[in-house]
């Protein structure tokens, strides 16, 4: 077959995409876009105002936390470690530079410079990086009640910089992927290990002079050159890892439901995990459907990590924040786990057949399914109070609001979005949509405003 | 077992390939050759790891040991020299939503550098019977037609390897001749066809090579 010398460029293909779809869209999608955009951008800027502008003592002074504790800058330590950890280990989950599937199969399959192709979205990833990074540096700054703060959020940002750069280092095969798994877990400890000192009154220094940010600076520039510079060698296998995780957090965002994040996260570990050892689920239907839900936590053993971090934050919190906010969190944790041990519900209401492929009606599925999250629900609530010295009356409304909050979100039937929208003056207000998203979250409220009154 | 090459470097060169999920073993020591101009049909049970072999060897997916080269070179997908051979469609493909059948083909044509992509893709469509449907959506076709269209994104542009999995997946008794003819003319044109498939009359009426991957 014949070809051309002369290859299109990745702007060329983009613009030739963008003219096939002004062809067919129609004009009014274009205006909703400018209209999200626009919004987008005043949202970004109204957090960043809100971040750069509060004194100093914003977090420290607040009714919320225990003005008595002597606020050290080991806080700042901790918000910082735990950020990178979690910072690192999205960026792994997520790619982070992906393309979309149809793009992989039409476009980036071609000769097209894959470099061009996916140089901006290295560009947005290091942005992302470094706007996270002022995030934390701010919010670490206010957990120190730092009134240098500038030196600590320059850092922060540029060591948002360096984990992006880090991430996208290993999507081009330059660095072994496990060097950011480690440095994520490296950073997880260092962030326990920080709340145990700061618990303890001791104050580690956060930087406030300029020399520290100059080394990140200069490690931060270096390694986001080579990440722009070698982003062609991001190969299909690499791009598409990603992609999966970042559709679901768009969906996630876009329907303001976080499961379809957690579902794809859920599936992806299970196709790491492969296989494991067959075990008999005899005994009737009821017996079998709940050492099913044992199952899922003997295969998977990490789901448990969520819940551990659960309790951890509710004991810990009676050292850090006042009565009202211990009893919330304490609620926020038995709703942690009653989520976690319920991904069976979830996972048989998905799909209404399954009654009939079992042949039996709904209840005698939905039964069994609720009696590992309820026990694991009622264990969290206990141990939880005994460490945390809780009354009877918040362990009663952290159980039954936690649990029922968890049963009505998992109960949920799939998202309609063709139910009541509203026509106001300010635009359309889907109140069917809130509707079914508050369910769940509406019996949250209730008890956590109830928790905080009894506390 | 290597099967002996006697016009230099093997297209396709399986060596020792193990890949696996977890602990779950899907490729043990796969080793196999593929010639010049030949076609090689991989044929076995569900589950024997041959799309797992077809997604290593167009570089979607990584080997965990042993080594796979084209045209005696490592595969790398990030290589414009290697797209420029490889041609490959597996499984379901996903489309853009706002793009007809003749636009996405017009993509694939551009990116290629081949001159003229509008009058490629309306010919390419006209090949596989699908100009009467070059204005639609893709979204709106049935399976079978989406298969085509696949199939056409391989068939546009320039290859000398071309990989398949399942390629009579969805296709009418029609489509499977005119898909056994279009193999065979990519042989007497020299190009290496690697396959997997399920319908044995069209590996007997093609392929010059079979591997049973249930053996592995």
């Amino acid at each position: 077959m014949v070809t051309t010398d002369g290859l299109p460029s990745g702007r060329s293909i983009r613009t030739l995409i963008r003219r096939f779809e002004r062809r067919h869209a129609p004009a009014t999608g274009r205006a909703a876009t400018l209209v999200l955009g626009a919004l987008g951008l005043y949202v970004v800027a109204g957090l960043l105002w809100w971040l750069f502008t509060p004194p100093p003592t914003v977090l420290t002074a607040s009714s919320v936390l225990v003005t008595e504790q002597p606020w050290t800058s080991t806080w700042g330590w901790a918000v910082a470690a735990a950020a990178v950890a979690a910072g690192a280990a999205a960026g792994r989950a997520v790619g982070p530079v992906t393309i979309s599937a149809e793009l992989g199969f039409w476009v980036s399959s071609t000769l097209l410079d894959r470099g061009a192709l996916v140089r901006g979205r290295v560009v947005v990833v290091l942005g992302c990086g470094a706007l996270a990074g002022a995030v934390v540096g701010r919010i670490a700054a206010f957990a120190a009640a730092l009134t240098v703060w500038i030196p600590v959020t320059v850092l922060t940002t540029l060591c948002g910089v360096v984990v992006g750069a880090l991430c996208v280092l290993v999507q081009c095969r330059l660095l072994a992927a496990g060097t950011v798994t480690i440095l994520s877990r490296i950073c997880a400890l260092g962030s326990v290990a920080a709340v145990c000192t700061a618990t303890a009154g001791v104050d580690v220094a956060l930087p406030t002079c300029w020399w520290p940010v100059a080394v990140v600076g200069a490690l931060a520039a270096a390694l986001a050159v080579v990440a722009v510079r070698s982003c062609h060698r991001i190969a299909a296998a690499e791009l598409a890892a990603g992609a999966e995780a970042t559709v679901a957090v768009s969906a996630s965002a876009t329907a303001l439901d976080i499961s379809a994040l957690l579902g794809a996260l859920e599936q992806k570990s299970w196709r790491r995990i492969g296989r494991r050892r067959t075990r008999s689920l005899s005994g009737g239907l009821s017996w079998a459907l709940i050492r099913s839900d044992v199952l899922r936590h003997l295969h998977r053993p990490v789901s448990l990590a969520p819940v551990i971090c659960a309790i951890g934050a509710a004991s810990v919190a009676p050292l850090v924040t006042a009565p009202p906010a211990v009893a919330v969190l304490y609620l926020a944790a038995v709703f942690v786990v009653a989520m976690i041990f319920s991904a069976g519900l979830r996972d048989v209401l998905r799909d209404r057949d399954f009654g009939a492929v079992l042949g039996v009606d709904d209840w005698r599925i939905r039964w069994p399914l609720t009696v590992v999250p309820a026990v694991a629900a009622v264990l969290a609530a206990i141990s939880t109070t005994i460490l945390t010295g809780g009354t009877v009356t918040t362990l009663a409304i952290g159980l039954v609001g936690g649990c029922a909050a968890a049963y009505r979100v998992r109960t949920r039937p799939s998202i309609s979005y063709d139910g009541l929208i509203l026509e106001t003056a300010v635009g359309q207000i889907p109140v069917d949509l809130l509707r079914q998203w508050l369910r769940g979250p509406d019996v949250l409220l209730v008890a956590a405003w109830l928790a905080a009154l009894f506390s | 077992m290597p099967i002996p090459d006697s016009r230099g470097v093997p297209a396709v060169s399986i060596r020792n390939a193990h890949r696996s999920f977890g602990d779950l073993p899907v490729l043990t020591g796969v080793d196999f050759d593929v010639a010049p101009g030949r076609c090689c049909a991989v044929v076995g049970a569900n589950g024997a790891g041959k799309s797992t072999l077809l997604r290593c060897v167009v570089g979607v997916d990584r080997l965990d040991a042993g080594a796979i080269d084209i045209n005696g070179s490592p595969v790398d997908e990030t290589s414009r020299a290697f797209r420029r051979t490889v041609a490959a469609v597996l499984g379901d493909v996903p489309t853009f939503a706002h793009l007809t059948a003749h636009e996405h083909l017009q993509l694939v044509a551009t990116g290629h550098g081949v001159p003229d992509p509008f009058d490629a893709a309306t010919r390419a469509l006209t090949e596989v019977d699908l100009l009467a449907v070059a204005d639609r959506l893709p979204v709106t076709f049935s399976s079978g037609q989406r298969r085509r269209l696949a199939l056409t994104s391989a068939f546009i542009r320039p290859r000398t390897l071309l990989v398949l999995d399942e390629p009579e997946q969805h296709l009418d008794t029609a489509g499977r001749s005119r898909l056994a003819a279009v193999l065979e003319s990519e042989k007497q044109l020299g190009r290496t066809v690697l396959m997997v498939s399920h319908d044995a009359e069209l590996v007997e009426a093609v392929a010059d090579q079979v591997v049973d991957a249930d053996s592995w």
